[in-house]
């Protein structure tokens, strides 16, 4: 069985990285779960994570062209009570990262997705994942590097 | 997690979310069907109640040929002890002081304890329907008599096991269970041997009346321990 409360909190986390917005992340987060539960049950762990993904990234993407922004190239500066020094340089080095690679390096480490879900999600082999997130890794290693603010 | 991957972890911080209790609160519960909460129940029954499962079939299969045409009084003392392995799991959250931390939780601990009785009810019954073949084709007795001497003992052990869990509370009670079961399963071991006269053609009308009997027993008992459940609960 999914347990609701924790996975709120990892789609809503999913959603606010793409969208920036703490409403609209929510409102998505609350449509992914009443679209997936709509045609799917809750029984096969693995699949649910697909979908419910698979659904927000989806409902993300409509989002983001209605909203159609201005400058794409704006990164958001996100402000938040718990900021320390290294985690503010490692946040605003995440957001310098293409979409891809911060949407890797979110689903594996701040929300725990294993590498064969987050290989069911994209569509890709797992192999690949393990790749591309080394990638995302040293790509974050080296923008933290120009900030000098980490290592 | 290295430092570095902990670091990534940390810096995803998100603004509290401020829907998500009322929505957690009102977002449907799934349903469950039963036969996903039976099978759901299978990790939370004792490995050493499955691993004992697993011998008894293999015992099952393997004793034709070590024993021939005794094979019977084998199988017909093995049911008392499947019957013990149910009834003590049905115990198991009493035994551990856990059944008022059970009772708390998403499903009752009635429904849990009727899912585990169920499954178990389940592969005791796959034993003895494997069982009654098997003895009948190398033991000496017709399948009627072999279904009466397999099941009986089983019943027997079943009805007493779950009046004793339900009268008497803690690890005395499932001891008690244990010797009685034992006892049964002795005295069918040696049936051949020592209490021929029980197994005589003559009797096998009393068989069959004490088969009906226990079966209502064993119902009846059942039912008290799932209708007992609350007050057993309470009354730790």
């Amino acid at each position: 069985m999914l347990d609701l409360n924790d996975h709120y909190d990892k789609i809503y986390r999913f959603c606010y990285y793409k969208l920036f917005d703490k409403n609209l992340a929510e409102d998505i987060t609350q449509e992914t779960f009443l679209k997936y539960l709509e045609h799917y049950d809750f029984s096969s762990k693995t699949e649910t994570l697909k979908y419910l993904y698979t659904i927000a990234g989806n409902l993300c993407i409509d989002e983001f062209r209605k909203k159609k922004p201005e400058n794409e190239e704006n990164i958001p500066e996100l402000i938040f009570e718990d900021n320390t020094v290294e985690k503010m340089s490692i946040r605003n080095a995440i957001l310098r990262l293409p979409d891809d690679e911060r949407e890797l390096l979110l689903l594996r480490y701040a929300n725990e997705v294993n590498v064969n879900v987050i290989a069911k999600i994209k569509n890709i082999s797992r192999f690949s994942v393990r790749r591309k997130l080394l990638l995302a890794k040293k790509h974050l290693e080296e923008e933290l590097r120009k900030e000098d603010a980490y290592e | 997690m290295n430092r570095f991957e902990r670091g990534i972890k940390e810096s995803f911080s998100v603004p509290n979310p401020i829907k998500k209790e009322e929505f957690i609160k009102k977002f449907p519960k799934p349903e469950m069907s039963l036969s996903k909460f039976v099978i759901s129940q299978i990790p939370y029954v004792s490995k050493v109640t499955w691993a004992l499962t697993i011998l008894m079939f293999i015992s099952v299969f393997l004793a034709p040929r070590i024993l021939g045409v005794k094979v019977t009084w084998f199988i017909s003392g093995l049911t008392p002890l499947m019957a013990l392995l149910a009834v003590s799991e049905s115990n198991r959250s009493q035994k551990y002081n856990m059944a008022q931390l059970e009772a708390s939780t998403r499903f009752s601990l009635r429904s849990l304890l009727l899912a585990r009785m169920l499954l178990l009810g389940i592969v005791s019954f796959v034993l003895i329907i494997v069982s009654v073949p098997l003895g009948t084709f190398y033991g000496s007795f017709r399948v009627f008599e072999t279904s009466l001497y397999v099941i009986t003992p089983f019943l027997l052990s079943a009805s007493i096991g779950l009046y004793i869990v339900r009268s008497i509370k803690g690890n005395n009670g499932f001891y008690m269970v244990s010797a009685i079961s034992l006892f049964i399963s002795l005295i069918m071991f040696m049936g051949d041997k020592y209490f021929g006269f029980l197994f005589l053609s003559t009797g096998v009308k009393y068989w069959v009346m004490l088969f009906i009997l226990l079966l209502v027993l064993t119902i009846v008992e059942s039912k008290r321990l799932l209708n007992n459940t609350e007050d057993m609960t309470w009354s730790l």
